[in-house]
């Protein structure tokens, strides 16, 4: 129908095209216009047809997933979710194509093809955000990222303990432009919650301690905070922070459920933080749908932390910073090519 | 042609993240200096269109280094003062000694590129 988001589904199996077909024709405003059964075909249907966004599968043959990425947007600025069960083995194709400048990805559940029905509802919840997402920022001249891990000279003892950020889609690319640009020489620690699945989270963190010499990894019990230390947290769990016996701030978990989002929520972590670290704080929320984090960065706000979202023009999806930027909880607005010389500059 | 700047700040994080995005911004970026020694014997051997300038050096401060800077006659450049929060008696001085403007920490590069555009009247 005229106005529905027009979707271009690209998948090896025709089972898998027929299945994901189904799924978002049954959904008011949303009409799959065509399919294609690899990269090549789905670069030629979306020069012809000009969908608003296209699913797509990583693994199919020569002509594969990044092949597709690299070839539509260097033309169309078309948003493109990764759907592939390669994520469950090796996410690095897929941190690849989100570099290049696919928008968001999903786990395929493995073997059983109808299970993908199991996640329909992320299916058609992310199609929406793509549709609405910053078109502008599609592009692979984006990725162009400047490292920067020279130390810095820190003048005085800074007025902050502790680093925490807070993103979903579009994150772990804004998380790594990040990590990219903290001096070797950081004097306090980061803690970061990224909206991903479980399964993401070991070969995200291991891409990000690759990128840096700052050391990365993921969150577990009791694991200390200390300087020049970048946590993220795990994907099954919601992680916070708490003091312990011996006064040292640790990694820990609640089985508090948040009405946002959950495994890992946002807000766990960063009502956490405020609690701990009242106003030693500096709380970022980055791009991403939703509202998760604006809570716990208000509760940084109120504490006298220094708060800052991502500004509208560098966000893949200005649901997040928008939430936090409306509720007048920031103290500033940045842009993610800017961010770790601002955080950087705040502590000196 | 080009602007050309100088960026003088005793941390190397600071000149690489200053340097970036002034090169971004469409800026000639031809010398860094770590102290105020290095920032006039630079500014003297190249006589930059820009000087940014940080407040604290761990030999001089800023606006002493200022001073001498536009003492010299021969020195056309144009100086962005870099100061931290709570020293607004310093940008103050500065201004009176003749910096073109200043930034307070923490900033953005948005910031930086926007008082070097104004002071060389570029549209943003």
């Amino acid at each position: 129908m005229a106005g529905d988001i027009k979707v271009l589904v690209v998948d090896d199996s025709g089972l898998m095209r027929l299945i994901i077909s189904d799924i978002l024709n049954s959904e008011p405003g949303i009409t799959v216009v065509d399919t294609a059964e690899d990269g090549r075909i789905a670069v030629q249907k979306a020069k012809s047809l000009n969908p608003d966004v296209i699913l797509l599968d990583m693994n199919m043959g020569e002509y594969d997933g990044l092949y597709a990425v690299k070839n539509i947007l260097k033309r169309q600025k078309i948003p493109i979710i990764i759907l592939s069960a390669l994520g469950n083995t090796n996410l690095d194709p897929i941190l690849e194509a989100l570099k290049l400048g696919a928008v968001d990805y999903l786990n395929k559940p493995e073997k059983n093809k109808a299970k993908v029905r199991g996640i329909s509802n992320d299916i058609v919840r992310k199609v929406r955000a793509a549709a609405k997402s910053n078109k502008k920022l599609l592009s692979a001249n984006y990725s162009k990222i400047k490292v920067n891990n020279n130390e810095h000279t820190f003048n005085k003892k800074s007025n902050y303990d502790v680093i925490v950020i807070g993103a979903s889609t579009g994150g772990p690319t804004a998380i790594e432009r990040i990590v990219t640009k903290l001096p070797s020489n950081l004097p306090i620690p980061v803690i970061i919650t990224q909206h991903m699945p479980a399964n993401f989270v070991p070969s995200f963190a291991k891409r990000l301690n690759a990128l840096t010499p700052l050391e990365v990894k993921i969150g577990r019990r009791d694991d200390v905070l200390v300087p020049g230390r970048i946590i993220i947290a795990p994907g099954s769990r919601n992680m916070i922070v708490r003091r312990n016996e011996l006064d040292r701030v640790v990694v820990g978990f609640t089985s508090t459920q948040y009405k946002e989002f959950n495994n890992p929520s946002i807000n766990a972590l960063m009502l956490s933080v405020a609690n701990v670290y009242g106003k030693r704080v500096i709380g970022a929320i980055l791009t991403g749908m939703g509202k998760d984090g604006a809570d716990g960065l208000e509760a940084i706000y109120k504490a006298d932390g220094y708060t800052i979202g991502q500004d509208k023009k560098t966000s893949v999806v200005y649901g997040m910073p928008r939430e936090v930027a409306e509720r007048n909880v920031i103290k500033n607005s940045v842009s993610i090519s800017g961010m770790a010389g601002f955080i950087v500059s705040c502590l000196s | 042609m080009k602007k050309t700047v100088l960026v003088v700040d005793d941390s190397m994080y600071m000149r690489t993240l200053i340097k970036d995005a002034l090169i971004d911004a469409g800026y000639d970026v031809i010398g860094e200096a770590a102290n105020g020694e290095a920032a006039i014997d630079q500014a003297m051997a190249l006589n930059p269109d820009l000087i940014t300038l940080d407040n604290i050096l761990p030999d001089m401060i800023g606006t002493d280094i200022l001073r001498v800077i536009k003492g010299e006659e021969a020195l056309k450049s144009k100086v962005i003062m870099i100061s931290a929060v709570g020293q607004e008696s310093v940008i103050q001085e500065g201004m009176e000694i003749g910096a073109e403007d200043y930034i307070v920490k923490p900033f953005t590069s948005e910031e930086l590129i926007a008082s070097a555009h104004k002071t060389f009247e570029i549209a943003n």
